[in-house]
């Protein structure tokens, strides 16, 4: 491209259609407000806490024994419940579409271990490059005790299909080397339409940073997330933090350090890896916003390569 | 204070200077935002969230709050202001997409490389948007991130040398504006 790209850059800005919506100030005012009552609550809360804590230290230090906690795991507030709640009805035929799978399997506690080096880094990376021979299956909900849903995801290959059911919607992104496609059907309006995008949103890696930038990171099953998780560790922007085990699985708990361009901003983030077939079986990361993954790899058999195609149901109008 | 049509709630004294700074430089701001976040949707976000800050600092902020919204906007979005939450840049996905995109038809180049220009860096990008559409200086553009003018002249130079390059790589074929030729 010869032509003066500042020039239509600056063009292209200024032809964004911008206009401000009716009562933004007024949605921005209320969410400050929610905002000043939370920080207020958390205050009280804590200074409650502080208050609470000297009482009790009061108490045992006047008491003539003290109970020891059990050592060696995380507080139970801290793991998720291994239970999930029925995502809601919704009054759509249940073979009309995908439905998200209710069963978890038995997952692992992830008690603080002996720290070792993260010498299987390697065969992790081999494993998630090999990944076009499985299907990831991905659940992810809200963290802490797994109690919303929120979205589903089927991925194989270049295909990224994701189910949710509120409202219920499924959405197949199909990649391309200069495009990407997205078929979108939506179940309650009865229907789906395909949108073409001509760009397929590579993940760019910045040299001063450790991967790309953290807005364009995939997500986990995403076609794109496997070699992206390889260039993370390859560059230590995870490590091997501890050993433990499920059901005489061994698993690799590893988290972010501070070369992942997310840690920086807080976001701590965790990944637990059968350490016999160095596949990640989940992943969770803690905090407000924080999410729980659980990574299933099914091998790609027929019947669950058909529903990654997201047929239409019939009667649905193209949009 | 005059009741607000939507929630039938007054209107503050802040609340009324904001909307007439609103309904002034909105569409500016706006714009900005949009260019910043990559997406209309994401834009009103960001949009929201400097609001919001403004109001929560605006007996701080004082006869500025023009200068402090705009402040505020670059540099949440420079600091990467998506990425407080991983989980969030997972809903956007799928919420209905746009209609009636297709990129084999009917794409201004224009458009297309502020598309492009969500693919730099957080803080890239804001340079980008300070220096070649608000035509800020190195040293204006360094005042409102925080940082020194060098970081500003490497940031925005490896910014339009990666715009660029992708639109080398992905745009070649669409047609050039009568205007800009």
């Amino acid at each position: 491209m010869d032509i003066d790209l500042e020039d239509l850059l600056r063009q292209g800005i200024d032809r964004l259609p911008a206009e401000v919506p009716a009562g933004f100030t007024h949605r921005a005012a209320r969410a400050a407000r929610r905002h000043h009552l939370v920080t207020s609550a958390v205050v009280a809360a804590a200074a409650a806490t502080v208050t609470a804590a000297a009482v009790v230290i009061g108490l045992l230090s006047v008491a003539p024994t003290a109970s020891k906690p059990a050592g060696g795991e995380a507080a139970p507030s801290a793991r998720p419940a291994q239970t999930a709640s029925k995502p809601a009805a919704t009054g759509v035929a249940p073979s009309a579409r995908p439905a998200p799978t209710q069963h978890l399997p038995q997952l692992p506690s992830w008690p603080p271990g002996r720290v070792a080096q993260a010498t299987l880094v390697s065969r992790v990376e081999q494993a998630v490059l090999t990944s076009p021979n499985f299907i990831a299956y991905t659940r992810r909900y809200d963290y802490v005790d797994r109690s919303k849903l929120i979205v589903s995801a089927w991925d194989y290959r270049n295909m990224h299909l994701l189910i949710q059911d509120d409202p219920p919607s499924a959405q197949l992104i199909t990649y391309y080397p200069q495009r990407h496609t997205v078929k979108f059907v939506d179940y309650q309006q009865r229907t789906w339409w395909v949108t073409n995008w001509p760009f397929n949103g590579q993940v760019s890696t910045d040299k001063n940073q450790c991967v790309g930038p953290a807005d364009d990171s995939p997500q986990v099953g995403d076609p794109r997330w496997p070699a992206w998780l390889v260039s993370s560790l390859r560059c230590g922007a995870y490590t091997v933090t501890s050993h433990s085990g499920a059901n005489g699985t061994p698993i690799l708990n590893i988290v972010n350090t501070p070369k992942d361009v997310e840690y920086q901003y807080g976001v701590r983030l965790h990944m637990l890896v059968d350490a016999t077939t160095f596949l990640p079986i989940a992943d969770w990361q803690t905090g407000s916003d924080g999410y729980y993954d659980v990574i299933t790899w099914l091998p790609p058999t027929k019947a669950l390569l058909a529903k990654l195609a997201l047929p239409v149901p019939p009667g649905f109008s193209h949009g | 204070m005059r009741p607000d049509p939507d929630t039938g709630c007054g209107v503050t004294g802040r609340g009324a200077a904001v909307e007439q700074l609103l309904a002034t430089r909105g569409r500016h701001l706006m714009q900005a935002a949009i260019a910043l976040a990559g997406s209309r949707s994401d834009g009103e976000d960001l949009l929201q969230a400097a609001l919001e800050r403004l109001l929560l600092n605006y007996r701080r902020v004082g006869s500025d709050a023009e200068g402090y919204l705009r402040r505020t906007l670059y540099n949440l979005a420079a600091d990467g202001w998506r990425r407080r939450g991983v989980a969030r840049r997972w809903r956007p996905l799928i919420a209905v997409p746009e209609r009636g995109v297709d990129g084999t038809d009917a794409i201004d180049i224009r458009d297309a490389l502020v598309r492009l220009l969500a693919q730099l860096p957080p803080r890239q990008r804001a340079v980008v948007v300070l220096r070649y559409w608000e035509q800020l200086s190195e040293a204006e553009t360094a005042a409102i991130l925080g940082c020194s003018a060098g970081s500003v002249k490497s940031a925005a130079s490896r910014g339009m040398s990666r715009l660029r390059e992708l639109a080398d790589d992905r745009l070649p074929k669409l047609p050039i504006p009568p205007s800009s030729v």
